[in-house]
């Protein structure tokens, strides 16, 4: 139909597809580590299980750098406002992985020093199960977020017009 | 000597102005060689470590290709087992509602038409709060409940983590090694259920052996 009927060695794309497929391919995590979810975090960047394969390892400990936070472990009243001011400081786009039961929904703690689940104080892109989840687990949310942000748009929250093909 | 305190004259430490004479000792640093100053031979020994890597073994497991073989003992996400008509086993005790750690199982109990009487009308357990202790399977005394080799559940949604009736029953078959290590394992008082033996410990002390147990008695 348009340019690539008359040059069919040439490939052609949408920016946003293109800005989509490298920003999925090029997460930067920031790694909050605040329980025993964080040891499984280490060994998933470790040459067992091997996040570099998904492009993900760089881990920034500093959130100017890093565009998904990886909330690995408790989280405490007395700690989210620390996370909030960190996730706050993120540069947009950013995404946010609830690591684990207690990140994800509080699990074992339901009590008054918890917060029941790391949505409460941030929006939350994918939760997983485990305490402490598998590395394998990890893995998978990070592929589930990559599929995720395949499907958003320029701002990396909306969703975007799928490719229609026409033939 | 490599440690030495530095006078104040000479730059070390402070001169106090006020109250007793507290002086801070600073350490002298110790004159680097010229190979330890140029840190050549630990760079070349960590480079011939990263270079001789590539030909071990790898170890790295292609994680979505190359999934984990769970063995019988693996906890994952907690199932229900249904009998050979398809309903469940479970009787609805609440037992393991009871001992749930995070709370994460909800029952309501109903009636059936049988000599059983009793059957879960909803089975509901949040995948987001079990923290698979196993607990629940310990304690039923129906072997209703076993832990799945199911680890890997991610999703976007919570309400995707609450798991009901259909979502959560599985046949016999697919756990059959779960099943027969959970009666082995727990020892439950079917009389014919095969025992393990005891792995270790007095029992297996050939000074124990053939005689009564110590306390037998008391």
């Amino acid at each position: 139909m348009g340019l690539e009927d008359k040059f069919p060695e040439i490939l052609t794309s949408r920016l946003t597809d293109l800005v989509a497929w490298g920003r999925k391919n090029s997460l930067w995590p920031m790694p909050l580590g605040l329980s025993c979810c964080a040891i499984e975090m280490m060994a998933t960047v470790g040459p067992k299980f091997d996040l570099s394969r998904f492009g993900a390892e760089v881990f920034r400990f500093s959130p100017r750098q890093a565009d998904v936070m990886i909330v690995a472990g408790t989280l405490t009243w007395k700690m989210a406002s620390v996370a909030r001011r960190i996730y706050d400081q993120m540069p947009d786009p950013k995404w946010v992985i609830a690591m684990g039961v207690c990140a994800s929904s509080g699990g074992l703690y339901r009590n008054y020093s918890v917060v029941p689940g790391v949505d409460r104080i941030m929006p939350v892109d994918v939760y997983t199960v485990g305490c402490p989840p598998r590395p394998d687990t990890l893995i998978r949310a990070v592929m589930e977020l990559q599929s995720k942000i395949e499907e958003m748009g320029l701002d990396g929250r909306s969703p975007r017009e799928p490719i229609v093909l026409q033939n | 000597m490599s440690r030495s305190v530095i006078p104040p004259s000479e730059g070390g430490g402070f001169l106090p102005k006020y109250g007793a004479a507290v002086a801070t000792p600073m350490v002298k640093r110790r004159q680097l060689n010229r190979n330890e100053r140029w840190f050549f031979v630990p760079f070349a020994k960590a480079l011939l470590y990263t270079f001789t890597r590539m030909f071990k073994r790898k170890i790295t497991r292609q994680y979505p290709e190359q999934k984990l073989e769970a063995g019988a003992s693996f906890h994952g996400l907690p199932v229900l087992v249904e009998k050979d008509d398809g309903s469940p086993r479970c009787v609805a005790c609440g037992l393991c509602e009871f001992v749930c750690p995070p709370r994460a199982i909800d029952i309501v109990p109903g009636e059936i038409d049988n000599e059983i009487e009793r059957a879960p009308k909803e089975f509901v357990i949040d995948m987001l709060r079990c923290i698979e202790c196993s607990y629940c399977e310990e304690v039923c005394p129906e072997e209703a409940i076993v832990m799945s080799k199911d680890y890997e559940l991610v999703g976007r949604k919570r309400e995707d983590f609450v798991w009901d009736l259909p979502k959560l029953l599985r046949t016999q078959e697919s756990l059959r090694d779960r099943l027969e290590f959970v009666r082995k394992t727990y020892r439950r008082w079917d009389e014919n259920a095969e025992i393990a033996p005891p792995p270790s410990g007095v029992f297996r002390d050939p000074a124990w052996a053939g005689r009564e147990r110590p306390n037998e008695g008391h």
